[in-house]
């Protein structure tokens, strides 16, 4: 049970752009936080900075108040664990477990309990005496995990531990992760591109873009009040449309929309796909085309026009309406959000 | 498919007598007597060579311990010089790599020969001339670009991430290289160390130039039984010369084949 203090970490490379460009983070001792980027947007690189695997430049990370950028690696009991499982080959499956602890001189009498129960714990029993290409790759990820458990690490770090493996063990690999670390306490930061995964996982999300924390909060921040058009999209925004705000009015080419935002200036206004609704009210409404119609499992697709903008509306499956037809749609006030010109 | 495996097994066979022949023929050599033009078989049959070979003045056991001691420590120096200069070229972590690879392959290209009359004249100041470390450091030449090739392809099939994963569980750096690196290329080392131990056991024209005569090994021994044109002596020392080889190759070759990474 540790604290994370990350401030001001940057990093750039000999004749590159930043990779990290001055990170705050902050996380509470247990909690489960989720740093969301797309790929080349330095969350891995970050990882391996607060593992001691590589070196920033500037800023300080610190456990518990101590920084630990002048510990080595090896000594700084954080866990880090890959895409790969990166499992040593030539060891079997208990002994890649019993790594850590061998180094720290335990006696196989206190190792040898601890690898039964982890292996357990994990779901493993039976396969202890196994080589890693003995293994299935969630077999695999599952050891890799296991193997950073048994240190008891103060910081878990998961480098999109489970992106290598299919759809339904990755839904499984995730909930028994959140199961592991609510029993060992640790704190944990994971890395991934995947936004399901991000929400699967995280108590908080950070979502991080070319070398920047872009936004930190709660996940349903990330949906209803984006930091930036990219965090927006990145989350599923598809409808975005150019206004200008004054006090929690946006004239746009749809008509005014009323907003929970107060700003003033050039705007950006985007509300979800799933907001819209049926009908007419006084503000934030219009009537749109349809012109494209699909069915996308668990609700219908849209494709909407309204004076030259184009629009997206997930609608429930029962709302039935044909290509051609006009709608009267609006956004309830508290569905929209503005993004000011120069956070665009 | 039958005519296949036969095809396979006739291969086999045809490597097999073909590897082995001359050994039996040097077996019958050193037991022959009489061996004379056109006659396929000796007339008769005699111990002398291998008497003469194992005499108490025979020159054979100072030339085995010299071949012995020589090889061994080349194998072993030459095998642990390549192996920082093969990861550093594989893993891609150099800068000018494609010179510095040049550079190190470049005794395979140039006849050794020519640079160690350079450097016999160095040897001589640095009192390196008729020694046995005089002769490693020039067995070294031939044998470092071959562990270098031989481990950069094992280097290839290496995943240097081991080593962090290897880190953030609690290994120093020395940890990492005797519980993660050395044992996944250990097949490959072993090859390095065979092939460097097989190009220094069977050097001649550099022992004989470092060595100013001064240092005996079997190939010295078996030149000069050669040019004595005595074909029994010739025969049994070409046995000697070849029996270690085939029991280093015996000890490490199964090793090899170990685990996959």
């Amino acid at each position: 049970m540790s604290r994370l203090s990350i401030t001001g970490l940057g990093k750039v490379y000999a004749d590159g752009p930043a990779v990290l460009e001055h990170i705050d983070l902050d996380l509470v001792s247990g909690e489960r936080f989720v740093l969301l980027g797309a790929s080349g947007s330095g969350k891995s690189t970050l990882l391996r900075v607060i593992a001691g695997l590589e070196e920033a430049q500037s800023g300080d990370v610190q456990v518990d108040g101590k920084s630990i950028l002048s510990v080595p690696a090896e000594k700084r009991e954080i866990g880090l664990v890959f895409q790969q499982p990166l499992l040593f080959p030539h060891l079997n499956v208990e002994r890649n477990l019993s790594f850590g602890l061998n180094l720290r001189g335990a006696s196989a009498r206190e190792v040898a309990p601890r690898v039964e129960k982890m292996l357990s714990q994990t779901g493993l029993g039976g396969f202890g005496k196994r080589l890693p290409h003995q293994l299935s790759g969630g077999q695999e990820q599952r050891v890799a995990l296991a193997r950073a458990l048994m240190t008891d690490p103060k910081v878990l770090l998961l480098d999109e531990p489970f992106s290598a493996l299919d759809a339904p063990l990755r839904r499984e690999m995730r909930r028994w992760v959140v199961e592991l670390q609510r029993q060992a306490g640790t704190t944990l930061l994971l890395v991934t591109h995947d936004q399901e995964e991000a929400l699967a996982v995280a108590g908080r999300i950070g979502f991080l873009e070319a070398g920047r924390l872009r936004q930190v909060g709660e996940p349903e921040d990330f949906f209803l009040r984006p930091a930036g058009l990219s965090v927006a999209r990145f989350f599923g925004g598809q409808n975005f449309i150019v206004g200008q705000q004054h006090g929690s009015t946006v004239q746009t080419a749809l008509g005014p929309f009323v907003t929970p935002r107060q700003h003033s200036g050039p705007v950006t206004l985007t509300f979800r796909p799933e907001a819209l609704e049926l009908g007419e009210t006084a503000s934030n409404s219009f009537r749109a085309r349809v012109r494209g119609a699909s069915f996308g499992g668990t609700f219908r697709n849209y494709e909407l026009e309204v004076n030259g903008w184009p629009l997206i509306w997930h609608a429930a499956p029962s709302i039935k309406a044909t290509v051609g037809e006009t709608l009267a749609l609006h956004v309830p006030p508290e569905a929209c959000w503005t993004v000011p010109e120069s956070l665009a | 498919m039958v005519s296949r495996t036969l095809l396979k097994s006739t291969l086999t066979l045809g490597l097999g007598v073909s590897a082995l022949l001359p050994v039996v023929l040097l077996a019958v050599w050193s037991f022959a007597g009489r061996w004379y033009f056109p006659a396929l078989w000796p007339s008769e049959w005699s111990v002398r060579a291998w008497q003469s070979v194992f005499s108490p003045t025979s020159q054979v056991w100072t030339a085995l311990w010299g071949s012995l001691w020589v090889a061994s420590v080349t194998a072993v120096l030459g095998t642990a010089i390549a192996l920082p200069a093969a990861r550093a070229l594989s893993l891609g972590t150099v800068r000018v790599k494609g010179l510095l690879s040049a550079l190190l392959l470049a005794p395979l290209v140039l006849p050794s020969f020519a640079s160690v009359m350079g450097i016999q004249v160095i040897f001589i100041r640095l009192g390196l001339a008729d020694t046995r470390p005089g002769v490693v450091l020039a067995h070294l030449i031939p044998v470092v670009p071959y562990a270098v090739v031989l481990l950069g392809g094992v280097f290839g099939g290496y995943d240097a991430r081991l080593e962090g994963a290897a880190r953030t569980l609690g290994a120093s750096r020395s940890q990492v290289f005797w519980r993660v690196t050395l044992p996944v290329i250990l097949p490959g080392v072993l090859v390095s160390l065979l092939f460097a131990f097989l190009v220094s056991w069977s050097e001649y024209l550099l022992t004989l130039i470092v060595g100013g005569g001064q240092v005996l090994t079997l190939p010295l021994l078996l030149f000069s039984a050669v040019q004595g044109g005595d074909y029994a002596i010739t025969g049994a020392l070409s046995l000697l010369y070849i029996a270690p080889t085939l029991a280093v190759f015996a000890v490490i070759a199964p090793r090899v084949q170990g685990w996959r990474t």
